[in-house]
């Protein structure tokens, strides 16, 4: 199975996961690390090695962090070359169902893939398209 | 021109810093004056990611950025100029760059370290390079972003770590 870890700003991961798990059920191979307001890169780092070796590595590992250009962006990137894992930034809720859902079934770069066209499709003028529905 | 803002952030290129203090001082290029990071290209392309198209970014070393600051390099620019530490923003001033004040936005945990504010951690060798700065004529105010109430940092200290001395 693909592995799956969140890493953002504050406690969002956390929210993030328990959110998620609480629409497709508690699932393994899932972890958060949060970046706490106090914390520098290099505890990110730790907090992030550790969670990584507490998941299942056979299939890859899918990191989603929330903000391109941010501290957990900047944590995780510099540890990324040489291991089969893709990051994807701007997770949302639905990325992250998307993400337990399909990772099954997918191979670790379908997944990524996936992943990123929902998220994409995700961001919505839901307004818009509901008036045009109406119509 | 005078520099836009000298900050010290061990995050260096941040949201803080993008979204906050870019705007607020009006900087047209960032520079992050740093050996380190000048000297590894993997931290070059972080620094890179996501800053907006209007802004210029550079990374050079300490040196550098002090030669460009006593010759007038940046002079057309707005500069918001990033150190990861104290003991740099000391090494900048030693060779020659000068500002009024720098901001202390953040220094984050470390092991050995003492707690002043949420996002700052010193040890006695800090406030040395601190206290050196200060002898320097520079003002060193404390604030994560630009709509803190800005702490003078002697007064911080005094205030929370009183026990804490260079």
């Amino acid at each position: 199975m693909i592995g799956l870890l969140i890493l953002t700003h504050g406690r969002l991961a956390d929210e993030f996961l328990a959110t998620a798990q609480a629409i497709v059920g508690k699932e393994p191979g899932v972890a958060a690390v949060s970046l706490l307001a106090h914390e520098g890169i290099p505890q990110l780092q730790e907090k992030f090695r550790q969670a990584l070796g507490a998941l299942p590595q056979t299939d890859g590992v899918l990191v989603l962090v929330d903000m391109v250009g941010g501290t957990p962006s900047h944590a995780v990137l510099p540890l990324v070359q040489g291991m089969s894992m893709e990051v994807l930034a701007g997770v949302n809720l639905y990325m992250l169902v998307s993400a337990l859902a399909h990772r099954g079934h997918l191979t670790l770069s379908a997944l990524t893939q996936k992943v990123l066209d929902d998220g994409r499709r995700s961001v919505v003028n839901i307004k818009e398209a509901f008036l045009s529905k109406l119509q | 021109m005078p520099l836009a803002l000298v900050r010290i952030d061990d995050r260096l290129i941040h949201g803080q810093v993008v979204e906050g203090w870019a705007p607020r001082v009006q900087a047209t290029h960032l520079v992050v004056a740093s050996d380190q990071a000048a000297a590894d290209p993997v931290q070059r392309a972080l620094l890179s990611l996501a800053v907006p198209a209007h802004l210029r970014i550079s990374c050079c070393s300490i040196q550098e950025a002090a030669r460009c600051s006593r010759v007038g390099e940046w002079d057309a620019d707005r500069v918001l100029l990033l150190f990861a530490n104290a003991n740099d923003a000391a090494l900048w001033v030693e060779a020659g760059g000068t500002c009024p004040s720098i901001n202390v936005g953040g220094l984050h945990y470390a092991p050995a370290k003492t707690q002043v504010s949420t996002a700052l951690f010193l040890n006695h060798e800090d406030l040395r390079v601190f206290q050196q700065l200060q002898r320097k004529g520079i003002r060193l105010e404390v604030r994560a972003l630009p709509l803190d109430p800005p702490l003078d940092f002697w007064e911080l200290l005094a205030q929370t770590v009183p026990h804490l001395q260079p």
